[in-house]
C-alpha cells in the first residue's frame, strides 16, 4: 500500500540526482582543458621541434671525411643518392652524430619525392620515450630536383629521466 | 505536505543558477586569460626564424650548382649570335666583345632562379643578385630582401652569400680585351693576327671570318673559349 509522502521522497532522490549531475557536469567542464592536450604542453613540444630543426641544419652543414676528402654532409647525401657505394659512409656519419643527442630514439630518412631512399634509426612516429615530431629540410640536387631530409627524434619530456635511460642517452 | 521535498527541489534550482553563472564567468575569463597564449608568440618567432634558416640552407646549396653551371655557359653567349660552334664577337661593323662579368652575372641569376623556383616553402625574389668574384670567392649581394610572413610575424633577411670557387673571371676578361685590341690594330689582316696572338691561341680563317680557340685553365679542368670575328663588310 502506498504510504503518504512516499512520492515526495522520490522527488527528493530525483532532485539529489539532478544536483549530482549538475555538479558532475560542472567538474567535467572545468577539467576539460586539462584532459585535452594543453597549450603549455604544445609550446614545449614546439620548442623541441625547433631544436631538432637547428640540429638537422647543423648536421647537414657539418664536415665529413669521405675517401680522404673533407666535404659537407649535404654534399655526401647528394653523392650517396647517385652512388650507392657511399651510403655506408653516410650511415656511419649519421650513427656518429645523432645517438649522442637522441640515443636510439631517432629516425633519419631521405626521400626522393615520396619514395624512401635512405633510412637510419627507428621507424614510426613514437616510442616508449614519448612523442616524435619530425622536421624536414629540402636539399636541391644538380638536376634541380629536391631530396627531402627528415629527422624524426623522440622527445623525452613526457617520460622524464626514465625515457633518457630507455633511449640510452648518457 | 512534506516541506523537506520542496526545500531540496528549491536547492537544486538555486544550485543550477549558481553553477550557470559560475560557468559563464569561468568561460569568459578563460578566453581572456594570458595563460592560454603563454609562449605562443615566442614559438612563432622561432618557427619563422627556422623557416628562414632552411631557406638560406637551400639557397647556399643551389648557389654551388648554379655557379658551376653558369661557368659552362656564360662565355658562349653573344649579342652578335654564333658562327658554327663559335660565338661571334664581331659581325660586320657591329662589335660584341663580351663583358664577361655582366654575362656571368646574367647567367648565374638565370641558373639560380631555376633552382630556387622549385622551393615551395618561401618565395625567393627572381634575378636578385649582383655577383662579384674576388680572391677565389663568389660574393652574391642580394638586391631585394627575402620576406617570410607567418602567423602575423614578418621576418626579413638579406640573403647574401659567399662561396668558394676554383675559378675567376680575370682570364676571360683578359682574352676579350686582347682580342678587341688586336682587332682595332689588325682588322681583317690574317697575318697580322697570327703575329699578335698568344702561342696558346688557335686561329683559322674562312674568307673574312677568323675563328679562335683559346684554352683557359682552371684548378682541375680546362675550358676552351671559341669565338669568331666576321670582318665581311656586307655582314649585317
Amino acid at each position: 500500500m502506498k504510504r503518504k509522502g512516499q512520492g515526495l521522497i522520490l522527488a527528493d532522490i530525483f532532485a539529489l540526482f539532478v544536483l549530482f549531475l549538475i555538479l558532475a557536469g560542472f567538474w567535467f567542464v572545468l577539467k576539460l582543458p586539462e584532459l585535452l592536450p594543453g597549450r603549455e604542453e604544445q609550446v614545449i613540444e614546439g620548442l623541441f621541434a625547433e631544436d631538432a630543426s637547428i640540429t638537422l641544419l647543423n648536421f647537414l652543414r657539418s664536415p665529413v671525411e669521405v675517401e680522404g676528402n673533407i666535404i659537407e654532409t649535404s654534399k655526401l647525401i647528394s653523392l650517396a643518392y647517385r652512388d650507392k657505394n657511399l651510403e655506408e659512409s653516410l650511415r656511419k656519419h649519421v650513427k656518429e652524430i645523432f645517438p649522442k643527442i637522441y640515443g636510439v630514439c631517432y629516425g633519419f630518412f631521405i626521400y626522393d619525392k615520396d619514395k624512401l631512399v635512405f633510412q637510419e634509426g627507428i621507424e614510426g612516429v613514437s616510442s616508449l620515450a614519448g612523442e616524435a615530431m619530425p622536421v624536414k629540410v629540402n636539399l636541391p640536387l644538380e638536376n634541380k630536383e629536391n631530396l627531402i631530409i627528415e629527422l624524426n627524434p623522440t622527445y623525452f619530456f613526457k617520460a622524464g629521466k626514465k625515457a633518457f635511460q630507455t633511449c640510452g642517452v648518457k | 505536505m512534506n516541506k523537506k521535498g520542496i526545500f531540496i527541489v528549491g536547492l537544486a534550482i538555486i544550485t543550477l543558477f549558481i553553477v550557470g553563472v559560475a560557468l559563464f564567468v569561468f568561460y569568459s575569463s578563460e578566453k581572456n586569460s594570458n595563460r592560454a597564449v603563454f609562449g605562443e608568440i615566442q614559438l612563432d618567432v622561432m618557427e619563422t626564424y627556422n623557416i628562414g634558416e632552411e631557406a638560406l640552407f637551400y639557397l647556399d646549396e643551389s648557389v654551388k650548382y648554379a655557379a658551376d653551371e653558369s661557368l659552362n655557359q656564360f662565355y658562349q653567349e653573344s649579342e652578335c649570335g654564333r658562327y658554327q660552334e663559335y660565338s661571334l664577337w664581331k659581325y660586320g661593323s657591329k662589335e660584341c666583345f663580351p663583358d664577361f662579368a655582366k654575362l656571368y652575372n646574367n647567367s648565374f641569376n638565370k641558373n639560380l632562379d631555376a633552382f630556387l623556383s622549385s622551393y615551395s616553402e618561401v618565395k625567393f625574389p627572381i634575378n636578385n643578385y649582383e655577383i662579384s668574384i674576388e680572391d677565389g670567392f663568389i660574393n652574391g649581394k642580394a638586391i631585394e630582401k627575402l620576406e617570410i610572413n607567418k602567423n602575423n610575424i614578418l621576418y626579413q633577411i638579406s640573403p647574401d652569400f659567399k662561396i668558394k670557387v676554383y675559378f675567376d673571371l680575370d682570364s676571360f676578361i683578359e682574352i676579350s680585351e686582347k682580342a678587341k685590341g688586336i682587332s682595332n690594330e689588325c682588322r681583317d689582316n690574317f697575318n697580322c693576327w697570327k703575329s699578335k696572338i698568344e702561342p696558346s691561341w688557335e686561329i683559322k680563317e674562312e674568307g673574312k671570318v677568323f675563328m679562335f680557340s683559346v684554352p683557359v685553365q682552371f684548378k682541375d679542368k680546362k675550358e676552351i673559349i671559341r669565338f669568331a670575328l666576321n670582318f665581311n663588310p656586307l655582314a649585317s
